[in-house]
């Protein structure tokens, strides 16, 4: 029950690799990509849809493959390209784009492409810019916040955006945003990775967009069942139809991010997952225990690690430093720049935290005046100063919340709730009796 | 998706469910199917006391393997360790190795020791402790000798996560840096702060030794404050820490696998993490979610620490219902979390059941249902190093035993007994429920003793007192937030409180005004 290859298109295929010489006993073959890049190597399988290709790095030789809606030409056996020294020269790697991804116009650079010298940085540089989505997503990581950062450094026209993802989940109205903004905005100008310290619930459906993730060592991607709070009997998962929405959506998410969808299921309810992976390091999933390798068992929600994610090709790597990650990316040479996008992302979240104390405070001293005002003893004046009181610090909040506009969607303290609160407030100015 | 908007998906805030302490749990081995504790016993009596300088690769994980290297290709590297007495060879790609360091080491394979293809290790012979040792008098040790190695042993001792918090930590390690004086400025991505002088790396050694559990708070979230301290040490500052454990029960048990040197002590007990079967904040799917996601977190310290290859035995120290078996290939454990099938092979010792039906235990705290490491099977597995009853002992494994300074009355230990007195005092005071266990605190039972007063007068010093005694509890509070307090909720309710007598102070002012009044 071997699916196509074709269909893993680029999670299978993670790198691509540029050779400026290989060794002499290597039979060579050269792949032109779209993207104008070449591929020097040995060309060992061909199939529908993808070619295995043997490169060189340094004196290591290993297994590549690259689809076929990549490829415009393939020379066989070419002349090497000779080294003077007569040494082999380090490799560049690029991942391969995700079909119908490719520039429209491959010779014209594209902030996207970032093995095109016309879009690095004078030096020669790859443009890369970190922006960090941590805590909650919905208050503290949201779409609003993650399309300020960008907007703020269009300008500098980063090629590569790495999204580091600390997250434990939040609010899964979120997702949707944050996911068509990632997949319909970013993606069409940057190429866009995700890089996982923790990718909880809904955090873990928002990375699921980005056809290159890697993990931290200590990272972790998965337990991403949707449920409701509160009530009798703790949380509650979602049933029924609104638990369709829910496993549609990370399908969805799931075929952004050029994934097998089973994986996000196994993550969302329960139900068996195993895998085959042949030779070639192709995974195939089986919905069920047929494969080779038990990923989840029936009663248990999927969390990968970052050994199992690299193992069944959810990521494509593991770092742990910049360095790292972006020699796993191929990127031989890149400056960090545009901190500008991070530094809102910290600012924003600080408020967020701030506003979370002073909320509390506001609302306790809300209830405190407006209970107080309540039990005024029948002085008239007494009541009314506690009323007064109130309206101060419902006001003093409702400035707050304008400085954490995220409180307004995710929690009471809305617009509707305000008005309520006034409207309450007025009532009992009145005279009583 | 939208009209989800008010599904929420985190329960990172939830409480978990105290946990049974599983400190006493039976040896795991005792109910091997193989017995190897012998194994592990045998001395390498062809070793000389000192070794000829070995071959020494260093892998990106962090790990040291001392051997012989047999065989080198493009790709890997074949060598000879010795793992707890058991010669092997070991295959270690190139992509995962840093460095190769040639030894002068001409001897077959077998005669190199090493363990947990990590470390070179002397090999003790009875009576010997005392042999040749230059140590323990510290008054004899010169100093200045660049041969000189310092342990710089604390023991941290108490509940994991109160009495051994981030703080702790924080200052254990300064402490040991003005002690030791071997910190440098840094450079780099570690300019403007300080590193261990690469000179003292490897002679200026701190040993944590762990006497601790989590007490009732079993969650893996627990380490996750801790672990980035001592990480930050090892991977950014190069400082060498080494943990020995005589107890790393609940989440403390994942704390040491951020180091690559672990040693147990002969009682040591590393597991009991949390039986997570019994997590319930919710449904069964809930309950599942927040068990993998932990699950997940406390895996990526392991791998993060390098020992990835024993996720299987910590999923049977975190659920009752994982199997864990286990047989060597190559001097390796090779684990299953389920029962070994024909297809599987042979010569599998099993180290924990399922616990379910015939399998369950009569009693929680004995019996095999969940994993429990010990000195015998860790030093076997290759989680640690070996096993060491004194700090001689430890120094014979190090391989320092000829010239060593044991600092264990140091100003780091201090610095941990301290916050422990602190939480310790902390506690006594401000403890905000009467239990069995515990009476309610110091402060609120002066507290809840304030009269009321019957005049406006003595209401007025009661209120005084309150207030007085209710910023005196957030002021502990605030001081041990990070144990007490993380989340603020705590010193909300204390401002509260305190606004509400003030509020009751200014309208029992305004009566008393207006009764006054109305008398003249």
């Amino acid at each position: 029950m071997k699916r196509p290859l074709s269909m893993f298109g680029s999670v299978a295929a993670s790198l691509v690799l540029t050779l400026a010489c290989v060794a002499p006993s290597f039979a060579l073959d050269r792949i032109t990509l779209k993207s104008g890049k070449v591929v020097e190597g040995e060309i060992t399988k061909e199939g529908d849809g993808f070619v295995f290709v043997d490169v060189m790095i340094g004196k290591m030789r290993r297994a590549e493959i690259i689809t076929t809606d990549q490829v415009t030409k393939i020379e066989r056996d070419v002349d090497a390209k000779a080294d003077p020294a007569g040494t082999t020269v380090a490799t560049t790697a690029t991942p391969i784009k995700p079909v119908g991804k490719e520039p429209t116009k491959p010779a014209e650079a594209t902030p996207a492409d970032p093995a095109s010298p016309e879009a690095s940085t004078e030096d020669g540089a790859t443009r890369v810019c970190f922006i960090s989505l941590e805590e909650m997503v919905g208050t503290h990581l949201n779409a609003d916040a993650l399309k300020h950062s960008v907007e703020l450094i269009e300008d500098q026209k980063p090629e590569i955006i790495v999204l580091v993802i600390n997250s434990g989940g939040g609010a899964l109205a979120e997702v949707e945003p944050l996911s068509d903004y990632i997949h319909e905005e970013m993606k069409k100008h940057y190429r866009v990775v995700g890089w996982i310290q923790s990718a909880i619930s809904a955090a873990s459906m928002t990375v699921f967009n980005c056809e290159e993730i890697y993990m931290m060592k200590e990272g972790n991607v998965g337990g991403t069942v949707a449920f409701q709070s509160g009530g009798g009997g703790g949380a509650k998962a979602l049933e029924g139809g609104e638990l369709e929405v829910v496993l549609k959506a990370g399908e969805m998410l799931s075929k952004r991010g050029k994934r097998n969808p089973l994986i996000m299921r196994a993550m969302q309810v329960f139900g068996e997952l195993s895998a085959d992976i042949d030779e070639n390091g192709i995974v195939t999933w089986h919905a069920g225990t047929d494969g080779e390798f038990l990923v989840n068992p029936d009663d248990r929600i999927l969390t990968l690690n970052s050994n199992d994610a690299k193992k069944f090709g959810v990521s494509l790597g593991t770092a742990d430093t910049k360095d790292e990650l972006l020699r796993l990316m191929g990127v031989k040479e890149w400056k960090e720049v545009c901190p500008e996008a991070d530094e809102y992302q910290h600012e924003f979240r600080e408020n967020v935290t701030k506003f979370e104390a002073l909320a509390n405070k506001l609302m306790s001293e809300f209830d405190l005046a407006r209970s107080a005002a309540g039990q005024g003893g029948g002085d008239e004046k007494l009541r009314l100063m506690y009323l007064g009181r109130a309206e101060k610090k419902l006001k003093e909040l409702q400035s707050a919340v304008r400085n954490a506009p995220s409180f307004e969607k995710y929690s009471q303290f809305n617009k509707e709730w305000f008005e309520e609160q006034f409207d309450q407030l007025r009532k009992a100015k009145k005279p009583q009796g | 998706m939208n009209r989800l908007a008010r599904l929420m998906g985190s329960l990172r805030g939830f409480t978990v469910p105290a946990m049974v302490s599983l400190a006493v749990i039976a040896s795991a081995s005792q109910w091997s199917t193989v017995s190897a504790a012998d194994e592990s016993k045998q001395p390498a009596k062809d070793v000389p006391a000192a070794n000829p300088a070995p071959d020494r690769v260093v892998l990106r994980s962090g790990k040291i393997v001392d051997g012989l290297i047999l065989e080198e290709t493009d790709t890997q590297i074949t060598m000879t360790v010795v793992m707890s007495g058991i010669s092997a060879k070991a295959t270690f790609p190139k992509s995962d190795i840093l460095e190769i360091k040639r030894g002068n080491n001409a001897k077959p394979a077998g005669e190199v020791v090493a363990s947990k293809s990590v470390e070179v290790k002397p090999v003790k012979k009875k009576g010997d402790k005392k042999g040749d040792e230059k140590k323990a008098d510290e008054s004899s040790v010169d100093e200045d000798d660049p041969t000189l190695t310092r342990l710089y042993v604390v023991t941290l001792k108490g509940r994991f996560g109160f009495d051994i918090a981030k703080t702790t930590l924080v200052n254990v390690f300064e402490e040991a840096d003005k002690e030791l004086g071997d910190a440098v400025e840094g450079s780099g991505i570690m300019e403007g702060k300080t590193v261990i002088d690469p000179a003292k790396r490897d002679r200026n050694i701190i040993v944590l030794k762990l006497e601790t559990g989590s007490d009732g708070r079993a969650d893996v979230f627990l380490a996750e404050d801790l672990v980035p301290v001592v990480k930050e040490q090892i991977v950014d500052r190069g400082r060498r820490v080494i943990f020995w454990i005589d107890r790393a029960t609940g989440s403390a048990a994942v704390f040491p696998f951020v180091s690559p040197d672990i040693y147990f002590t002969p009682e040591g007990r590393l597991g009991g993490i949390a039986d997570l079967d019994e997590f319930d904040v919710g449904d069964h799917l809930v309950n599942e979610k927040q068990i993998s996601l932990r699950i997940g977190h406390a895996e990526g310290f392991l791998i993060k620490g390098g020992y990835g290859d024993h996720i299987p035995a910590l999923r049977a120290m975190l659920r009752k219902q994982e199997w864990l078996f286990v047989r060597f290939e190559g001097g390796k454990p090779i684990y299953l979390n389920r029962e070994p099938e024909e297809k599987d092979g042979p010569d599998w010792t099993m180290l924990s059941d399922d616990g379910d039906g015939d399998n369950k235990d009569e009693a929680v705290l004995i019996g095999n249902d969940m994993f429990l490491l010990e000195p015998d099977w860790a030093e076997k597995l290759g989680i640690s190093d070996g096993t060491a009853e004194t700090i001689d002992d430890l120094a014979f494994r190090l391989g320092v035993q000829r010239n060593y300074k044991a600092m264990e009355k140091n100003k780091a230990q201090k610095a941990a007994d301290a916050w422990k007195t602190g939480i310790d005092e902390a506690i006594k005071n401000v403890n905000p429920r009467e239990t069995e266990e515990r009476r309610l605190g110091k402060l609120w039972r002066e507290f809840n003793e304030v009269p009321a007063g019957s005049d406006f007068e003595e209401r007025k010093k009661g209120r005084g007192r309150k207030t007085t005694l209710l910023r005196q509890i957030r002021a502990i509070v605030t001081k041990y937030a990070e144990v007490f307090d993380a989340n603020g909720g705590w010193r909300s309710e204390l401002d509260v409180s305190l606004s509400r007598l003030a509020q009751e102070a200014e309208a029992d002012a305004r009566e008393n005004r207006s009764q006054n009044n109305n008398r003249r």
